[in-house]
């Protein structure tokens, strides 16, 4: 699998709930979004990385907090990392459900998009699946 | 106790308030800040104290504030958001710290105030690891590659040696054949010359006997009539003389290309000596228009005879290596002008031709030995290189200037006197490994 055009950064949460947070983003709209955030063209490499983590940290964050204030969870996220695809062997993962969780951010005056999947552990599912129960009941 | 652990920890811990002052700074910090800070950084603007990064620092805690949401920089993005040096500064080999920093937005218990905690670590160690690593995997990638593209230089230079090989005995075969051709050539021809007396002869006698016709009596000369006529002799008469006359011609022709291929084939024990540019660029104009008759050849000087000193087999050699490039550059009509030129001390020998020209990509590899644009087994790729040391061991230069469907003229320039100390260099490099 090959995303062209897009990043997939990573971010992994630990607390009430265990997962990892994984974005997409469309690379058309970057420049703008970067000058939004302060950045000076031309962006270097570094700089492009940068800014891929740094939304993925405050966008998945703030997806991150709203979820658990909501369900009254705690949550702690660890540091961003860029993550290739690709390059990975998705044989070896161990999980066999998927609770797919979909946001998605457009910024309207730019072609910029970017989708955050919240990926939760088995247990974690349990637990939240608990949570919302006692909160529908 | 904890306030002595978290100063004492190895990693950076600094706390600043919404202002971004500096409320707290762990030893990590101080120990690292200049000496006249040490005692008034307390409530100093943190983008003060560190003003490299400012603008990043100021960007960040304003996203933390604001965010209340903790914010990450690594090393690989930004290496140096404080201006510190290695935690080694006697033996480290880095001089400036790598840092991967973390803020975090907190609150003062007691007050309610909001504020924000920085981490720094020091992951100096690790980061000049990781750089020698990639170094390391890219010298390797590039040594591998530069492995490959030797491989497959050696290989194709294999192929082209045993071409080489093939064209050397060919070469030598076609000088061995013109040797034996000679003698046949040789006696056709004094044959034909004594063929054509006695045909002379012949036709003497016809004519004595015709003119006598009236003397004989009518029988005779009825039978002797009916005899010219029979053998159609106005016709054989008027035809014999032309047809020996043409023979001569194309034998004077053979033995001409022959003699050429004989000069030709890299028979060069002579060493150096006076040679005649002019006879030798109309030698190869004889052979090589035999061989290429596609483009039409012109040969200009305005003396006789130009004279240089030098090794007519390489000379000639590289001469006629330029010729048949230009020759074959032309594939259906086009000229192949040769000019000489005296110009003080040296000769320049022009030749240009009308064909195709060399795309700019090849211009630079054209004397490069292997080099070719033609099929493999067509060309080994020698000719120019061939050329290029011969004219090089004669002192001289060869520069070749082309445009694309338009033509090419290359420019040889030799000193008609050798300087002394290259004669010898000359003699002895220029002995061709294919004399017999």
């Amino acid at each position: 699998m090959k995303l062209k055009g897009l990043f997939t950064p990573r971010q992994s949460f630990l607390g009430d709930v265990h997962g990892e947070v994984m974005s997409v983003l469309s690379q058309a709209g970057l420049t703008e979004v970067a000058t939004l955030m302060d950045y000076e063209d031309p962006l270097s490499e570094e700089d492009i990385q940068e800014i891929i983590l740094e939304l993925c940290n405050i966008l998945a964050g703030a997806c991150l907090a709203g979820l658990s204030e909501q369900l009254e969870l705690t949550t702690n996220l660890n540091m961003p990392t860029l993550f290739q695809p690709d390059k990975s062997n998705f044989d070896d993962l161990k999980w066999q459900h998927s609770l797919v969780m979909e946001v998605q951010f457009v910024i309207a005056i730019s072609s910029f998009s970017m989708r955050v999947v919240f990926c939760l552990d088995d247990e974690s599912l349990a637990r939240i699946k608990n949570t919302l129960d006692e909160l529908l009941a | 106790m904890f306030e002595q652990l978290v100063g004492k920890l190895p990693v950076g811990i600094g706390i600043v308030d919404e202002q971004f002052n500096v409320v707290y700074l762990n030893d990590f910090f101080l120990d690292r800040l200049p000496h006249d800070l040490r005692d008034c950084y307390k409530d100093t603007p943190v983008t003060d104290l560190f003003q490299g990064q400012a603008k990043f620092l100021k960007r960040r805690l304003k996203s933390v504030f604001v965010l209340q949401h903790p914010s990450f920089s690594y090393w690989e993005q930004r290496p140096h958001i404080f201006p510190f040096k290695s935690s080694r500064p006697i033996t480290g080999e880095e001089t400036q710290m790598y840092q991967n920093m973390e803020i975090l937005p907190i609150k003062d218990k007691s007050s309610g105030q909001k504020l924000a905690c920085i981490f720094l670590q020091d992951v100096t160690a690790q980061a000049s690891y990781f750089r020698a690593q990639q170094k390391l995997s890219e010298a390797l990638k590039k040594e591998h590659e530069a492995q490959r593209k030797l491989i497959r230089k050696l290989d194709t230079a294999q192929s082209q040696l045993i071409q080489a090989e093939k064209m050397a005995s060919t070469g030598q075969l076609a000088a061995g054949i013109a040797h034996e051709i000679n003698n046949p050539v040789g006696f056709v021809n004094a044959n034909l010359n004594t063929l054509g007396q006695y045909a002379s002869h012949l036709i003497s006698i016809c004519d004595g006997v015709y003119a006598q016709l009236e003397q004989f009596n009518d029988e005779l000369k009825e039978q002797i009539d009916a005899l010219f006529q029979s053998n159609h002799y106005d016709l054989l008469k008027e035809d014999i003389t032309e047809l020996i006359e043409e023979s001569t011609d194309g034998l004077t022709r053979v033995k001409d290309i022959v003699e050429n291929l004989k000069n030709f084939s890299l028979k060069n024990t002579e060493g150096v000596r006076t040679v005649d540019v002019c006879t030798i660029c109309n030698q190869l104009i004889t052979l090589i228009s035999a061989q290429y008759s596609a483009p039409h050849y012109k040969f200009e000087c305005e003396h006789e005879k130009v004279e240089v000193m030098g090794n007519p087999g390489p000379l000639k050699q590289a001469l006629m290596n330029v010729m048949i490039n230009a020759a074959q550059a032309i594939e259906t009509k086009g000229f192949v002008k040769l000019s000489v030129i005296e110009k003080g001390d040296s000769v320049v020998i022009k030749i240009l031709d009308s064909g195709c020209g060399i795309p700019v990509k090849h211009r630079k590899r054209l004397f490069e030995p292997f080099f070719t644009t033609k099929p493999e087994g067509q060309g080994q790729g020698l000719g120019l290189s061939v050329a290029y040391t011969a004219i090089e061991q004669h002192q001289g230069k060869i520069s070749i200037s082309s445009k694309e469907n338009k033509g090419t003229v290359v420019e040889i320039t030799i000193p008609k006197q050798l300087s002394c100390l290259e004669n010898e260099s000359i003699d002895s490099e220029l002995d061709s490994p294919l004399t017999p």
